[in-house]
């Protein structure tokens, strides 16, 4: 009923195919007509004309007057009712808003004013006649001014009984037309501009209509000349009158009841169906057939109907927004635990009590784990961190010195290699592990997360790659051997040898030391890195390191070596076969590029340092040898970096002394640096922790 | 070089090697010193030649087929109680840390100079003969 919403013209009765004016028109007379025929023999009884003349003139008279007044009132309602037509002609759903709002207007207003000419054209309607008999007197004309008395009596009667049934008839016929164009100026938004005619003045009215008419009604045949108790056809005539007026009040009634009535039922009914169905956006609006309390009411109602299904589209927003945002968060939490899944490195959370919040596909597989049973445990109760060991195969002392737990603390971890035991497979798996401390929007740390890259592999061909480099140097030493030990055999065992195959046994001799050099700095190289991970930390005697490295140089370098050292020990914390490798590094290039057999100075010293209160033992090696290229310089510390290559001082080996020298310095907590004069020698300084507290 | 020494008094050193060639160059250099060389090529036959005479010096190679140098000196000193010294000579990276292993007397790093090996065989002998004086 009232689902038209944003289509009046679907729920309502569809436009008239013709004119709606001419409708109205036609609907009106015809409801007219019946009484058009009673009330003119009730006047001519009342009149008490009888003569055939007399009755002629009369009905002429009546018949030119009524028609002239339905002219009338024809023409005015065509008039009035106009912008309905044209607003029927248009296709109601596309009007400007001039013509709703004139249409508007029209079916607002019409009724009232129509009714009230009507009214007042059935009001005037007799006096004329009755003026007419006097005039023209033929049989018998009614007595003057009495009769005029007994017309003008009639005549409020009239006006008094067309007033409402008019007003009734008019507003019943144009009440839905004027519904429907509340509804289209709902849509747009546009008011009408009408007068309001109160319910309260209409029944007001209507109460008086109905006082008034039937008492004037009786007034006239009382006063009227050709009535009275005694006459004869008084009975009649009253018969007569009475019949008049139970006609027309049913038919007016009627025709109010569905004015009022109607309205009133729709109203209910629409705020039933919120009520009953709650489904407030299927609701329409109601027509508001008048300006009145009941059309006030249905604007209400209207108004009503507005906000709820202003704050239903509001909750439906709300809802769609925050579906919206569920279904984002579930996509995107989606699309994270795929990619978690498919990274190769395991990724493991835990909340701030240690309880296992998050692993990945990879951290099942890594730490034999099963993702759905473990979360929410805790990590000790899961044992993983048990089987955790440092990269050096040491189990760790402290739980707290596990990644996670520092991570807890509030350290970032950085690629730290770990060993883990994987249960499911019974076999070490290497870790490099990062972690860091996941923070909540305060800053606190509120669970920590570890990112673990299974390097088994990569280990194992780095071992496999140091194995190979080991067992291929180790046996080109042998063959090295074989060939210095003939060479210098026979330089040795034959005094006459003539000079040419001299040399070349010295050649001989010569690529037999540069080849084993290789095979050395080979080997060194690859030693690095499995040095590295188990460089110690313990105090160390400079002086017996010095003289250990010392003692290990041929007996000729040796004599060329100049020790000053301080009075006393000067223990420093380090590692010291790695100080007397650098140490020894540092006194082979002295020694080697001192090619005119220069002396080498060693020495060292305590140093204080500013950023601790440990101080450092300063180890120097100066030489007085052929120096350093400027330009060289810089890169002397790089690997397989040669500063003398393609130089006469090119005495073989690969570039990698220096470098482990600078690696294992720094390993242990030193500097190196130097300084080179080019053709006056160089001076190497190394530094080491000293270990007093 | 030293003068020739008659051959019954001279010292006996096990020289055990695997390589023919340094095997060769090992015994030339000794036996010109006149040391008496006896040699194995590995770990077991070393073992072989030690039943019938002990050496004064035993010049051990580290890594060998059937039998390595470090096996054979545990064995070696299972069996006899002699305080034989044991030179390693060895190509290993640390040549020093192989010989401390299995707690010899001496090392040597392969490729070496001739007269570091007579050297050090000379250091050890004569200090055992000194001792037993």
């Amino acid at each position: 009923m009232y689902r038209q919403g944003n289509s009046h013209a679907r729920g309502d009765a569809a436009p008239p195919r013709r004119a709606f004016s001419l409708r109205v028109i036609a609907y009106a007379i015809a409801v007219e007509l019946p009484y058009g025929a009673l009330v003119p023999l009730a006047y001519l009884r009342m009149m008490g004309i009888h003569a055939p003349a007399g009755r002629t003139l009369a009905l002429s008279l009546i018949a030119a007057i009524f028609v002239a007044k339905t002219a009338l009132v024809a023409i005015a309602l065509r008039q009035s009712l106009r912008p309905i037509d044209r607003w029927c002609r248009d296709a109601p759903g596309a009007s400007d808003p001039e013509i709703i709002r004139r249409a508007g207007r029209a079916a607002y207003e019409t009724p009232i004013r129509v009714a009230t000419l009507w009214a007042v054209l059935w009001g005037l309607a007799y006096p004329p006649v009755t003026a007419a008999l006097h005039l023209f007197p033929g049989n018998s004309p009614p007595p003057w001014p009495r009769a005029m008395v007994a017309t003008v009596l009639l005549s409020i009667g009239c006006f008094a009984a067309a007033l409402p049934l008019a007003y009734s008839v008019l507003a019943r016929f144009v009440l839905s037309v004027a519904g429907r164009i509340s509804l289209a100026a709902r849509e747009r938004g546009i008011t009408i501009p009408a007068q309001s005619s109160s319910l309260a003045a209409r029944l007001v009215t209507l109460a008086i209509s109905l006082a008034v008419a039937p008492t004037s009604w009786m007034a006239a045949m009382i006063v009227s000349p050709a009535l009275g108790y005694q006459a004869p056809d008084t009975w009649t005539t009253l018969a007569l009158f009475s019949l008049v007026a139970i006609a027309w009040t049913p038919v007016c009634a009627a025709f109010l009841a569905g004015v009022v009535a109607a309205p009133f039922r729709r109203v209910g009914a629409a705020i039933e169906h919120i009520v009953v169905r709650g489904d407030v956006d299927a609701l329409g609006r109601l027509p508001v057939h008048f300006k009145d309390e009941i059309g006030g009411l249905a604007e209400g109602v209207n108004s009503m109907v507005d906000r709820l299904q202003e704050t239903s589209a509001r909750i439906r927003a709300y809802l769609a927004e925050r579906e919206r945002l569920l279904s984002d968060a579930a996509r995107r939490a989606a699309e994270l635990q795929t990619v978690l899944d498919n990274i190769v490195e395991a990724v493991i959370a835990i909340d701030a009590e240690g309880r296992l919040a998050l692993l990945n596909a990879s951290g099942e597989r890594i730490l034999g784990l099963d993702a759905s049973a473990s979360r929410g445990r805790p990590c000790a109760e899961l044992g993983f961190q048990a089987r955790l060991r440092r990269a050096d195969g040491s189990a760790f002392t402290h739980e707290r010195d596990r990644p996670l737990a520092r991570a807890l603390e509030g350290e970032i971890i950085v690629q730290e290699a770990q060993i883990y035991a994987n249960p499911e497979t019974s076999s070490d798996v290497f870790l490099r592990t990062s972690a860091a401390p996941i923070r909540g929007e305060s800053g606190a740390i509120i669970g920590a997360v570890a990112v673990a890259r299974d390097v088994t592999e990569m280990v194992q061909i780095e071992q496999m790659k140091e194995q190979f480099i080991r067992v291929a140097a180790h046996e080109l030493k042998t063959p090295v051997a074989i060939m210095k030990g003939y060479s210098l055999a026979l330089l040795r065992g034959s005094a006459d040898l003539p000079p040419a195959r001299r040399r070349m046994l010295e050649a001989v001799d010569r690529g037999a030391d540069r080849m084993s050099r290789i095979v050395e700095d080979i080997l060194a190289v690859s030693q690095l890195t499995m040095d590295m991970a188990k460089m110690r930390s313990e105090p160390v005697d400079l002086g017996q390191v010095a003289r250990v490295t010392l003692d290990a140089l041929p007996a000729a370098a040796r004599g060329r070596v100049r020790l000053s050292a301080p009075v006393g020990a000067l223990v420093a914390c380090g590692d010291a076969e790695r100080i007397r490798q650098v140490l020894s590094i540092l006194l082979d290039n002295a020694l080697k590029y001192s090619p005119r057999g220069g002396a080498v100075d060693v020495s060292f010293a305590p140093s204080p340092r500013a950023e601790d209160e440990r101080g450092e033992a300063i180890v120097s090696v100066r030489d007085s040898g052929v120096g350093i290229a400027r330009d060289k310089q810089e890169r002397i510390f790089e690997l397989f970096f040669r500063a003398h290559t393609d130089t006469p001082h090119d005495y073989g080996g690969m570039g990698v002394g220096l470098y482990l020298a600078k690696r294992m310095t720094t390993r242990q907590g030193g500097r190196i640096w130097f300084e080179s004069v080019e053709g006056s020698g160089t001076t190497f300084h190394f530094t080491v922790p000293l270990d007093r507290p | 070089m030293d003068g020739e020494m008659p051959e019954n008094g001279a010292k006996v050193v096990l020289v055990v090697e695997d390589d023919e060639d340094l095997m060769h160059l090992v015994s030339m250099l000794l036996g010109a010193c006149g040391y008496r060389v006896v040699a194995a090529g590995n770990g077991r036959e070393a073992l072989e030649r030690v039943e019938g005479e002990l050496p004064d010096l035993i010049l051990l190679d580290m890594k060998m087929p059937v039998m390595g140098g470090a096996e054979f000196a545990w064995e070696f000193r299972a069996r006899h109680a002699a305080k034989t010294p044991i030179i390693v000579v060895t190509a290993a990276a640390d040549a020093r840390r192989s010989a401390e292993a299995i707690h010899a007397d001496g090392w040597l790093g392969k490729p070496f100079d001739p007269d570091a090996l007579l050297a050090t065989v000379r250091l050890h002998v004569d200090r055992l003969s000194t001792s037993a004086q």
